[in-house]
């Protein structure tokens, strides 16, 4: 008896999920397709509504909010549209959103994609080709190459370049005087040991701190002349001798107490910040997007920065980073000028030298350089401009493979494992790279 | 099993409703506990079994959210099984689940012997250990990442004034799995405290009366008397925990991010990222349903231990 | 042992116990009001002398406080409210009525104590957004409408309800709806007043849910405005998230110390089955 019953309660419970997954499916494809308006007023009178979604909170919250409202002001007065800005978390926690939003037909008509991000809408075909506004509007000579490496695919522009940065190396010029070297910094590797050993030698501290961050590595490995992935994307390069010799000259580093090394998980818990803060390192590698907030930490504990090149081993070379603003295929024809509007205005000359000046990303056009904005800033910081000199000269992009976001997990973990766990460099790289070849083929 | 917990339920031969002999009433009557329990069901059928049998369903599919569905039967299981890290992932599962139990239970049971005395500084003390309790986790997450900073963290500074080495708490592959240990412990042991010691008080006196006439020692009062008598409450906190370290994500995400190495990767953690960072939905159900199945296992553990123990009442 | 050297051991151990439980917590206030130089010296300094209350300031500013704060608010009361109408019935029926199916829908209950957010979420978002409620407090509230752990407990008080109280009632012909509200109710308080706790401590803490089911701050919940203190490119400041840490654990902390005495008798009730 108690089987028989069991059985129907089974059958009960499994006829209640069905209804359940019916009822959803049928009210399935939601009759505002596109963009949800939080409003509810989607389109009163001439007004387009749009909803443009950003990641983080920060400089970066204050740059999209300030920029938002200003378009509202000016272009979207003028032309009767509104957009409201609205916060998804990191630029990942972004992406899932995203995705969500799709399935669920509610994303919104613009957006901010991290530039490793870009590959997987990209395959799934959800971004809006560009090129008629590109070619009616934009002077696309004005954008600094490196720049368009992730947003333009083929010819066509799925994209634009929004707020975007590159790994640079900060240094504590006051600590470098007190330990008598050139405070311009180390022009190449073996500079970069050198600097390291005195400053340890000098001052007992560490002469540079970093942490594992599969963005560094693809900027040392440029330096070598290599890239991360193979031209088509099919397979990764990890376990080319050049690699071995990279981490091989950090982990000789490290052992010697030159450096500090901090595990991959940092980006959250912040050692590196803590190590600049508090003087106990004099030089270290992060993303150029982070130097308005180095500025001012370093005035209020007194001590000068300044930012040089990611030292060279065969050239200079640097991966680029942060996000661009897409328009999704979900947008209809009619809210598809005015959406573009907003992207235009937000990378526009004069809105990206204010972004870079508030956040530190570097800005996306060579005419930016000329405004007053940015010529202040130069002259009294000219540390941006050394960020934006790398750019120009030797940026490149990151990997558009839709996996390669998994993949960047297995290098991490392989650098974690080398630098923390004392694993063997040529066998554990071997490993990775099989991994993350399987991975990219998946 | 079933005849235990209606015995338990209804101590009577013939429940009190049924008495009345009017037919509607009856049929009234029939319908009146599905009634009762109708609001509380329909929010968990809507609300966690349907998407436990989407995410079953989805589990034999290929699916990225955006493309078509592909139907890929059990490969997605055949993968996983295959996968060194998905064992690797279990077992920082049930390693963060046994650690946390062990600490969190053993001194749980010391506390409670050390506070049984029902005086003034005891009760404050109580209060204290149950403070982090009522804290939310996430906070308790941002307090100890500081806590634990290698450099510049309060630990590693009182260690060195120790003139002990410091410690690379979160990391350090071999470690950082105990320092997530150590904050789910600091959480949640208060509580676990708090039950001890009131089933410690609600022992009846003349049995210690009895024992002290025995002169037995204080040792095995503690192993003949107060372990068995406070048993039942024992097996509730190992489910109450037991349950709250399979459902572990808030602290790994934030202090580790499952590294260092993947060394603490654990089981909700990892379908949180195969999903939703790589989009490999049908993947990730598919550990959510080996999830399942062992949720499922402990709850026919619960059921059968709790029909053993009928008789206690 | 002697006597002496017994309660000094005691004390010991118990200024231990304090210093373990409440340092952590003075480190977080401590944090907050200190300058970024000032949190990252070594050695550290236990006292500051000019806190920076700043930091408040900023953090409240950062982020749209009082919006969020209200969202907390009603979500969690709406939660409470919720769940006293399913919890309290089904408690009920479990524990005191017999019925077709008791044994497998209390099992199908437990179970889904179990079931963590993060692997539910995705369906009952794609549902939401289908009836077009993403960003709406019912999103938030309905899914937490009930909670299988409160009817567990509550059963379990119910059950040890003395069965001659019940049978006098029904000599008194007093109605299901009376026994409860007049019987089981007030017998059960100190265990409703501890899962009201409970309900209340977690919702308002619970930050996961809150940010999946939303895409914009008009119901975004506390938890989810301090996280943007702390997702920042670039570094974590910690002055900053410790007093936004602060601001969220401040409510909790209070209600803690004003009533402990009875958040303790109620926890204590709760266990002593």
């Amino acid at each position: 008896m108690k089987t028989a019953f069991l059985k129907r309660m089974i059958a009960v419970m499994l006829a209640a999920i069905l209804v359940f997954s019916l009822a959803s499916c049928a009210s399935g494809q939601p009759a505002s397709q596109g963009s949800q308006n939080s409003t509810g007023t989607s389109q009163n009178g001439d007004t387009i509504e749009l909803t443009f979604w950003y990641s983080f909170g920060g400089a970066n919250q204050v740059a999209n909010e300030t920029l938002t409202q200003q378009f509202n002001d000016t272009i979207g007065k003028e032309k009767g549209i509104h957009v409201t800005a609205e916060y998804q978390g990191s630029y990942n926690e972004t992406t899932a959103k995203l995705q969500a939003a799709a399935v669920a037909g509610t994303m919104p008509d613009v957006s901010v994609v991290g530039t490793t991000s870009m590959g997987i809408f990209l395959e799934n075909g959800q971004l809006a080709p560009l090129n008629t506004y590109v070619e009616r509007d934009l002077d696309t000579s004005d954008f600094f190459e490196g720049l368009l490496k992730n947003t333009v695919k083929d010819g066509t522009w799925y994209g634009v370049p929004y707020l975007c940065s590159t790994p640079i190396l900060y240094l504590n010029t006051t600590l470098l005087e007190k330990a008598g070297l050139d405070p311009a910094g180390p022009k190449t590797w073996d500079e970069l040991a050198e600097y390291c050993k005195t400053i340890h030698d000098e001052l007992g501290i560490y002469g540079l701190s970093t942490y594992s961050y599969e963005w560094f590595l693809e900027a040392f490995m440029l330096e070598y002349g290599i890239t991360m992935l193979n031209e088509d994307e099919t397979a990764c390069n990890l376990a080319a001798p050049e690699v071995v010799e990279i981490m091989q000259y950090f982990k000789d580093l490290k052992d010697a107490g030159y450096i500090n090394w901090a595990p991959s998980a940092d980006e959250g818990t912040g050692q590196i910040t803590a190590d600049y803060t508090n003087q106990t390192c004099a030089m270290w590698f992060s993303s150029t997007s982070g130097l308005s907030t180095v500025l001012q930490v370093a005035e209020e504990n007194g001590f000068e920065v300044g930012t040089c090149y990611i030292p060279a081993k065969e050239t200079y070379g640097v991966p680029i980073g942060g996000c661009s603003l897409v328009m999704f295929e979900s947008v209809p024809e009619e809210k598809r000028e005015a959406a573009w509007e907003f992207i235009k205005f937000m990378t526009d000359t004069e809105q990206t030298a204010y972004a870079s000046k508030t956040t530190g990303y570097v800005p996306l056009r060579a005419s930016a350089e000329e405004t007053d904005t940015l010529k202040e800033l130069y002259a009294e910081f000219p540390q941006y401009k050394v960020a934006l000199d790398q750019l120009r000269d030797y940026s490149t992009g990151r990997p558009l493979n839709p996996n390669y976001v998994e993949c960047s997990y297995e290098i991490m973990a392989a650098m974690d494992a080398i630098m923390v766990n004392d694993a063997d460099i040529a066998t554990t790289l071997q490993q990775t790279a099989q991994k993350v070849d399987a991975i990219l083929n998946q | 099993m079933k005849k235990g917990v209606v015995a338990l339920a209804c101590p009577r031969p013939r429940p009190f409703w049924s008495r009345t002999r009017e037919k509607t009433k009856t049929a009234g009557r029939r319908m009146l506990p599905y009634l009762l329990i109708a609001p509380a069901m329909v929010v968990l059928f809507v609300f966690l079994l349907y998407p436990i049998g989407y995410m079953v369903f989805l589990s034999f599919f290929e699916w990225n959210m955006i493309k078509p569905m592909e139907f890929v039967g059990l490969q997605n299981f055949i993968t996983m099984f295959k996968d060194p890290a998905f064992f690797q992932t279990l077992l920082n599962t049930l390693q963060y689940t046994f650690f946390t139990l062990l600490f969190g239970m053993g001194l749980a049971i010391l506390a409670a012997l050390f506070l049984k005395k029902n005086t003034r500084l005891n009760r404050f003390l109580q209060s204290t250990i149950f403070m982090p309790y009522v804290m939310p986790l996430v906070s308790v997450a941002f307090i100890w990442m500081w806590l634990m900073d290698t450099d510049y963290g309060l630990l590693n500074f009182l260690l060195q004034t120790l003139h002990l080495p410091t410690v690379d708490w979160l990391g350090s592959t071999s470690v950082a799995m105990y320092s997530l240990i150590l904050v789910s412990v600091w959480k949640c042991v208060g509580y676990n405290t708090l039950i001890i010691l009131s089933a410690m008080q609600a022992v009846p006196n003349y049995l210690y009366e009895a024992a002290s006439l025995d002169r037995a020692p204080a040792r095995r009062t503690f192993f003949k008397i107060t372990l068995p008598m406070i048993s039942p409450s024992l097996f509730f906190l190992t489910l109450m925990n037991l349950i709250a370290c399979f459902k572990v994500f808030e602290t790994v995400n934030l202090m580790t991010a499952g590294g260092p190495v993947n060394a603490t990767t654990t089981l909700v953690y990892s379908i949180y990222r195969d999903g939703f960072q790589f989009y490999k939905l049908g993947y990730a159900s598919a550990e959510g349903v080996v999830l399942m199945v062992i949720i499922g296992i402990c709850t026919l553990l619960y059921f059968g231990v709790l029909s053993k123990r009928v008789h206690y009442r | 042992m002697p006597k002496p050297i017994r309660s000094t051991a005691r004390w010991i151990v118990s200024i231990a116990i304090l210093l373990v439980f409440f340092v952590p917590v003075y480190w977080m206030f401590l944090t907050a009001i200190k300058t970024l130089g000032q949190c990252y010296q070594t050695p550290p300094s236990f006292w500051v002398s000019s806190p920076v209350w700043e930091n408040f300031v900023n953090a409240i500013n950062a982020i749209p406080f009082w919006s969020m704060l209200k969202n907390s608010i009603i979500v969690t009361l709406g939660v409470l409210l919720c769940q006293c109408i399913t919890v309290i019935p089904a408690a009920y029926a479990f524990a005191r009525l017999r019925f077709k199916g008791q044994n497998v829908l209390f099992g199908i209950t437990l179970a889904t104590m179990m079931i963590p957010a993060q692997l539910i979420f995705l369906p009952v978002f794609l549902m939401f957004s289908n009836m077009g409620l993403i960003n709406s407090y019912a999103s938030l509230i309905l899914p937490h409408a009930t909670s299988a752990f409160a009817i567990f407990m509550l059963r379990q008080t119910f059950k040890q309800v003395p069965e001659e109280l019940i049978e006098a009632a029904r000599l008194d012909k007093a109605s299901q709806w009376k026994i409860i509200t007049r019987v089981m109710l007030p017998i059960a308080r100190p265990t409703l007043v501890t899962l009201a706790l409970l309900t209340l401590i977690t919702t308002w803490s619970d930050y996961f849910w809150p940010f999946v089911m939303t895409t914009n701050n008009d119901v975004r919940t506390l938890p989810v405005g301090i996280s943007m203190l702390r997702i920042v490119d670039g570094g974590v400041q910690y002055p900053l998230l410790m007093a936004g840490n602060m601001i969220l654990v401040l409510p909790v902390l209070i209600a803690f110390f004003v009533a402990h005495k009875h958040i303790i008798k109620a926890f204590t009730y709760m266990g002593d089955k």
